[in-house]
């Protein structure tokens, strides 16, 4: 599997990225495309008909996140450790879809669902937004993506995503050097970044690396880009809820 | 968002034979088999919603159709047959062509063998507004709004238990198996065999079911959407005296919840 951290400095200024940037450009090694993102929580806004006393517990289980990566064309839903990647872009395994007669074509964003059609079950809570963020691959085969992070209120951090290249990237790209971020080495590269951000002054940030527990009761769950969407979201409502 | 354009009627088992030679001919396109899945999802009873949103507007309660194909190899009683045509007329009972405990699995994701697995993990999940109103309709004309569900992902999940963190519970499933034909102007028409799976019948016994229709991105101009309106009242033009198109009672296309009277808002 891919492996992906997630780091958030909610202490940040918007000036932060640019000495970041500055902090890691000797060793960039490419430009890549930017990319853009928006995380939304809705609350639910029904009650249950018989009020149980573990009114804490419910609590928890009443909001609902949605990360939507733009460039992809895919947002993936959470709630409760479950997750769905939901798409606006008709591929090969969707086009099924539409040939069995199962969907009507030109599909909408699981988020336009439910504020147009479930907007009395949920309230929009929170929308974060990055826009036209960077990404970078450093020599050591480490894709870093930043970005400015604002809500209805302003400024609200600075994120970095950093992720391991596939394996056929970094034969292409880095044949004589041993410093790639692969596997076990992916986190001294983590602890690389970190130890930047602290030579920069950022000592604050929250960064995670979790993933959504796998289900072991069944083996039908191979692992693929999409259930990789679903950890990398997890990463990002871990780190911003 | 869709506008879907329907026209609807139904011919009889006998029939079959020649509205296939009859559509082959005058359309110069073959039939295409294919089958789908559809689970229907209602509100859980256990919660209370009210009836309007924050905005205080009226927000009534719908049912969600989650969909998907059905692979034709998941059809028990081919027993070895090429899949074509003619494997439509064979399906005449109220046996379902579909293990319902495979039914089951593919809905709680607990496939296992690979020959489950042809299934693949996507879904449409749709929410449809009760047909436009109006009694100079020529054609019925529905709004669906619908997403594409990739995968789920994380512990136990499956299509059941993330329907259950959005508060809806399964209400019925049915099968669909046809032959479609793909006309000019993006016009399909279909000849279903539906079953119920709970009940295990088979809804149009001794018939098929017959659906016209073409799905206008509601996102786009009018011109589309006049356009098929125009291209289906060619078609039931073209069939008349031998298939009658009708408009379907528009209630009957309402996924609404029935209005809850008792509900104080």
């Amino acid at each position: 599997m891919v492996k992906t951290t997630i780091i958030f400095i909610d202490k940040a200024t918007p000036a932060t990225l640019v000495e970041f940037k500055d902090a890691v450009s000797s060793s960039i090694l490419s430009i890549e495309p930017s990319w853009s993102i928006e995380f939304r929580t809705y609350r639910s806004q029904i009650k249950k008909r018989i009020t149980t006393t573990n009114t804490e517990e419910e609590n928890r289980h009443k909001v609902l996140y949605s990360i939507s990566f733009l460039q992809q064309q895919r947002s993936v839903l959470l709630k409760n450790g479950i997750g769905i990647v939901t798409t606006t872009k008709i591929d090969d395994n969707s086009r099924k879809l539409i040939d069995s007669s199962s969907s009507v074509w030109y599909p909408d964003s699981m988020d336009t669902i439910i504020s147009n059609k479930l907007s009395n079950m949920w309230v929009q809570r929170q929308l974060v937004k990055g826009d036209a963020g960077e990404s970078f691959i450093t020599r050591d085969g480490l894709l870093i993506k930043c970005c400015n992070l604002f809500s209805s209120f302003g400024f609200k951090g600075l994120i970095i995503e950093l992720r391991e290249q596939d394996k056929d990237d970094d034969e292409n790209n880095n044949n004589n050097n041993n410093n790639s971020c692969h596997g076990e080495n992916f986190n001294i590269c983590v602890k690389s970044i970190i130890d930047l951000l602290e030579s920069i002054g950022i000592t604050n940030y929250k960064t995670s690396n979790e993933v959504l527990k796998r289900d072991e009761t069944t083996t039908s769950q191979p692992e693929n880009e999409n259930t990789h969407l679903c950890d990398l979201a997890y990463q990002y409502v871990t780190v911003l809820d | 968002m869709v506008q879907q354009l329907s026209l609807f009627s139904s011919i009889n088992d006998e029939a079959y034979d020649l509205f296939l030679a009859t559509m082959t001919t005058s359309f110069g396109t073959a039939p295409i088999m294919f089958a789908n899945l559809s689970t229907v999802w209602k509100p859980d009873p256990n919660y209370e919603v009210a009836a309007t949103n924050t905005k205080n507007q009226l927000i009534e309660q719908t049912r969600i159709k989650v969909s998907k194909n059905m692979p034709m190899e998941m059809i028990t009683n081919i027993n070895g047959k090429i899949i074509d045509y003619k494997l439509l007329p064979t399906l005449n009972t109220d046996t379902l062509p579909i293990d319902p405990i495979l039914i089951d699995k593919i809905i709680n994701n607990q496939l296992t063998t690979s020959i489950d697995s042809v299934s693949s993990s996507n879904w449409a999940f749709a929410i449809s507004d009760i047909p436009a109103a109006g009694s100079n309709r020529k054609v019925s004309m529905q709004t669906i709004t619908e997403s594409i569900i990739l995968e789920t992902a994380g512990p136990n999940a499956s299509l059941n238990n993330f329907m259950k963190e959005l508060y809806y519970v399964s209400e019925y499933q049915y099968l669909t198996i046809g032959v479609k034909f793909h006309l000019r102007h993006n016009i399909i028409v279909e000849l279903q065999k539906v079953w119920d799976v709970n009940s295990k019948s088979q809804v149009t016994k001794n018939g098929y079911l017959i659906k016209t229709y073409t799905n206008a991105n509601k996102s786009t101009n009018l011109d589309q959407i006049n356009h098929g309106e125009q291209q289906l009242l060619n078609l039931q033009k073209d069939l008349q005296g031998y298939v009658d198109l009708k408009i379907p009672d528009r209630k009957s296309m309402d996924s609404r919840m029935e209005y809850d009277n008792n509900q104080s808002i």
